[in-house]
């Protein structure tokens, strides 16, 4: 029998001046009913673009096939117009997108908006069409059709939205599905629960789904079968838990390897004696509400509640994750501690002083004590400055000879592994992971006593992500500084944080080691979170062949902590402090 | 900034309409500079017989009523319009930036203050209060410079407003904010740099309606007495439309060219300067340097 989808030696072109000659390159895969092929791979390996080239939705002139074929159920789709592959699309084969909100309509109710693909496919009955819609709705494990179908999508949440864009694809019971990383815009618990639903919709439906992703750890959870792209071209293609358990190319074994592993570091015992001591940082019942928009001149002013009686220690030399959804207040209290965002009400304690109504030069003597590491390395650098004064601007602010500013700056620069060449290049001439790095020496120029570092790794590919949390570890080491450490992943934060404060609604509800945390977490949301966490319940026998291979890349790329290792580590510990229960593979 | 600058150059020389707008306004510029060796004089004296064709000997333009050579008032008019429209514009825009750049940066009450300031000018019809304004301060190159810089502030203030909203959440503000700079310099420094763009372009084309007013006042009369502009000879023109058309053709001939041609030189800008549409620099030599000292 045929495939249902057939891409053979498919070859896309990029543009003449770009710095590789294809985004994708003789490319051959299948998908058959009832299975899920994954296409993994770190961002530039033309995952998107195949997925893009299959439904014809390649800019056009930018990117052109310029050989192979793709056929589905038999029927090559590069040989149709214009308009038989219009038919085609949302009928035969459907796409989800990334981003549920840019993927609807805002001004479209959603019921209206799934109903149009019906309408665009020749269903001139409303009531059947309306009917469809509810049912469908109904499938997705909506609330209340009735009343959602008549909603904006500004009015659902991420999860709901990303529901709705499934229903829009699977309206007309198309038999290929393809999903381009449909669940990275979401929560980890939404996106487990959007992960069963798309495994659902295979199981019941028996229609195949080509799910491009960049995360294992939801590979692990939902592929049937994997390929494994890098630079263009397939490296690796078979059966899921072949690859994952036996990776033949050595690409794909770097990027497993590179999958944060939930472990253990020391550090216990090193707070313990500082505990006695004052802490470096001491928040004490912190709250912040943000102002909402008034609905109208009557109407009262809406207040959200982002932080709610926070309290948080951070000793001297000790690094503390906050971990939680997007909306539950982590950023916003990064934020305060720095003095970015003024708090309502609470006392942040930083070395014995009371800073959070500091003003004026007080807080201008202050700011270099606590630095902050940013998210995005693309929008943390100002494009219109070189490196050397991004880095060193801020330490001659301060009072800093510029002779000192710059030998500061190189030692800074060595210690994050740059070039002394960098400080005369532009920010826009260094990748994700450099750019990162740059910010985070203009962090340590001033010689902070503590960072804030706001997801610093949640933009990066995962084998940038693990020398950007290795560089960390290694500085903290080095410096023995405090560190704010605010991610949404578990396994990240298991890897640099002496503890872990779980926050959700704007409250602290867990602060634990990362391994108590995991064992036997004490709030009903932490065991959500733990439950959500991607590659976690699949095949329990993958842990026991995946662990050596892990084991010899981690411990040697993880070497310099191995004298962190506690020596009480038991049996559940592997020799460089990873945790590796039984049912707990690869994402571990 | 070498390798910056060269590739912005190229990509407007790659548009062919931002060429011609170029070559125009560089032909312009080059008349306006060398008016008193090629006419030199006063505009305005009488040198020949009154209402000689264009292309007579001597007169390519032809002369007007009082034997006034049309080519020297078109040649010294230049410089008049060019000066108005390029003095003009630097202080709106210079006027408009700054008080744009604190009320999108600082927001709040500020911003409040700046903006219903702005909306006073703004509310009410542009060209009647330039008129209004000259007609006050008696006319003068200096009252005319004045009032259109009056009238134009409000709209570089919006935009230069809603630029610094959004730069302002960009992640190196917050960075410079916790790296203790004060907020003029975070201003000046590490914002404006990144609007340049959006105010060059919206500058060049400002110069173009900065043209188009000044000659509206003079045609109505208001411009200054002693210096010869294309609205000034528009209007004088105008009782003679049906006998003698090129009195006021050839002036609005060099209006509709200087304002089309620095129309076209915006946009050039606009496209050159907009990342989305300017080619990308290569990063390749980088890698490998990354490489090394990553491993």
């Amino acid at each position: 029998m045929s495939h249902l989808l057939e891409i053979r030696n498919l070859t896309v072109a990029l543009p003449d001046d770009s710095d590789r000659r294809n985004a994708v390159e003789n490319l051959s895969l299948q998908v058959d009913r009832g299975e899920t092929v994954c296409v993994v791979g770190e961002s530039g390996s033309g995952k998107s673009v195949t997925a893009h080239a299959v439904m014809q939705l390649l800019p056009r002139h930018a990117l052109t096939i310029s050989s192979g074929e793709i056929l589905l159920e038999g029927v090559n789709l590069l040989e149709l117009d214009t308009e038989a592959m219009r038919q085609y699309r949302g009928a035969r084969l459907a796409m989800v997108f990334q981003e549920p909100m840019t993927a609807l309509n805002p001004v479209m109710t959603v019921g209206d908006q799934i109903e149009e693909t019906l309408l665009a496919h020749g269903q001139r009955d409303g009531r059947i069409s309306r009917a469809k819609v509810l049912e469908l709705l109904a499938d997705m494990h909506l609330p209340d059709p009735q009343t959602l179908q008549h909603c904006y999508p500004f009015e659902l949440s991420g999860g709901q939205r990303q529901r709705v864009v499934i229903a829009m694809a699977m309206i007309m019971q198309p038999g290929l599905l393809i999903a381009d990383e449909p669940t990275t815009a979401l929560d980890v618990t939404t996106q487990a629960q959007i992960l069963k639903l798309i495994d659902s919709l295979k199981r019941r439906l028996g229609i195949g789904i080509l799910f491009i992703t960049h995360d294992f750890g939801v590979v692990a959870d939902i592929a049937d079968r994997v390929a494994v792209m890098q630079d263009g071209r397939v490296v690796e293609f078979g059966a899921c838990n072949d690859v994952l358990r036996h990776p033949r190319h050595p690409y794909t074994k770097k990027l497993i390897a590179a999958v944060p592993k939930l472990s253990t570091r020391n550090g216990l015992v090193l707070t313990q004696t500082q505990r006695q001591a004052e802490p470096l940082l001491r928040i004490y019942k912190l709250s912040k509400s943000y102002k909402g928009r008034r609905a109208g001149l009557l109407s009262r002013t809406s207040v959200v509640s982002a932080l709610n009686e926070v309290s948080l220690d951070i000793a001297d030399g000790e690094t503390v994750g906050l971990l939680g959804e997007s909306g539950s207040g982590k950023t916003t209290l990064g934020q305060c501690v720095v003095r970015l965002l003024d708090s309502d009400s609470g006392s942040i304690v930083f070395a014995g002083q009371s800073i959070e109504k500091l003003k004026g030069s007080a807080l201008h003597r202050l700011r270099p004590q606590i630095q902050m590491i940013f998210q995005d390395p693309y929008s943390s650098l100002n494009p219109r400055h070189k490196v050397g004064r991004i880095i060193t601007e801020n330490a001659i602010l301060h009072g800093v000879k510029r002779n000192e500013a710059n030998q500061r700056m190189l030692e800074v620069l060595q210690l994050v592994g740059l070039d002394a060449t960098a400080t005369e290049r532009y920010p826009h001439e260094f990748s994700g992971g450099q750019r990162q790095r740059i910010g985070i020496a203009r962090a340590l120029v001033l010689q902070p006593r503590l960072i804030v570092a706001d997801e610093p790794v949640s933009a990066l590919d995962v084998s940038v992500q693990k020398q950007v949390l290795a560089l960390l570890l290694d500085i903290r080491r080095k410096l023995g500084l405090s560190m704010l450490f605010i991610t949404h992943d578990l396994r990240v934060a298991s890897q640099v944080c002496d503890r872990i404060a779980i926050m959700h609604k704007g409250k602290i509800v867990e602060c634990n080691t990362a391994e108590e945390i995991y064992r036997s977490p004490e709030h009903a949301y932490t065991r959500t979170l733990i439950d959500a966490m991607p590659g976690r319940q699949r095949v329990p026998d993958v842990q026991a062949q995946a662990v050596p291979e892990q084991q010899s890349d981690g411990a040697r790329s993880q070497g310099v902590w191995s004298q962190t290792v506690p020596a009480h580590a038991g049996d559940k510990f592997c020799e460089h402090g990873q945790v590796s229960p039984p049912n707990f593979k690869i994402a571990t | 900034m070498k390798t910056v600058n060269g590739s912005f150059i190229r990509e407007l020389l790659r548009q062919p309409a931002c060429v011609i707008g170029l070559l125009i306004m560089l032909m312009v510029c080059l008349a306006a500079i060398a008016a008193p060796w090629l006419f030199p004089g006063d505009p305005w004296r009488m040198v020949a017989a009154p209402n000689l064709p264009p292309l007579s000997p001597g007169y390519i333009f032809g002369t007007d009523v009082l034997g006034r050579d049309v080519a020297a008032g078109i040649v010294h008019g230049a410089r008049v319009s060019l000066l108005i429209g390029c003095v003009a514009t630097l202080v709106a825009v210079l006027a408009g930036t700054v008080l744009g750049a604190f009320a999108g940066y600082y927001g709040g009450r500020i911003d409040d203050v700046i903006m219903r300031f702005t909306e006073i000018f703004q509310t009410i019809p542009s060209f009647l209060l330039a008129l209004l304004l000259v007609a006050i301060f008696s006319p003068s190159v200096y009252s005319i410079v004045l009032a259109i810089a009056i009238v134009s502030w409000p709209s570089v203030t919006r935009l230069v407003r809603a630029e610094f909203m959004s730069i302002r959440t960009r992640d190196y503000v917050k960075a410079a904010i916790v790296g203790g700079q004060s907020g003029t310099r975070i201003v000046f420094s590490q914002i404006l740099p990144n609007t340049l763009s959006p105010i060059v372009v919206i500058s060049s084309l400002m110069v173009a309606t900065a043209i188009l007013l000044e000659s509206a006042i003079s045609f109505l009369g208001l411009g200054d007495r002693n210096m010869v502009s294309w609205g000034f000879m528009i209007g004088a023109g105008r009782t003679m439309i049906r006998q003698n058309w090129w009195l006021s053709a050839i002036p609005g001939m060099a209006i509709f060219l200087t304002v089309l041609a620095l129309n076209f030189i915006g946009d050039g800008f606009n496209r050159a300067l907009n990342p989305r549409t300017a080619r990308k620099r290569k990063v390749a030599r980088l890698i490998a340097a990354m490489k090394k000292g990553t491993s």
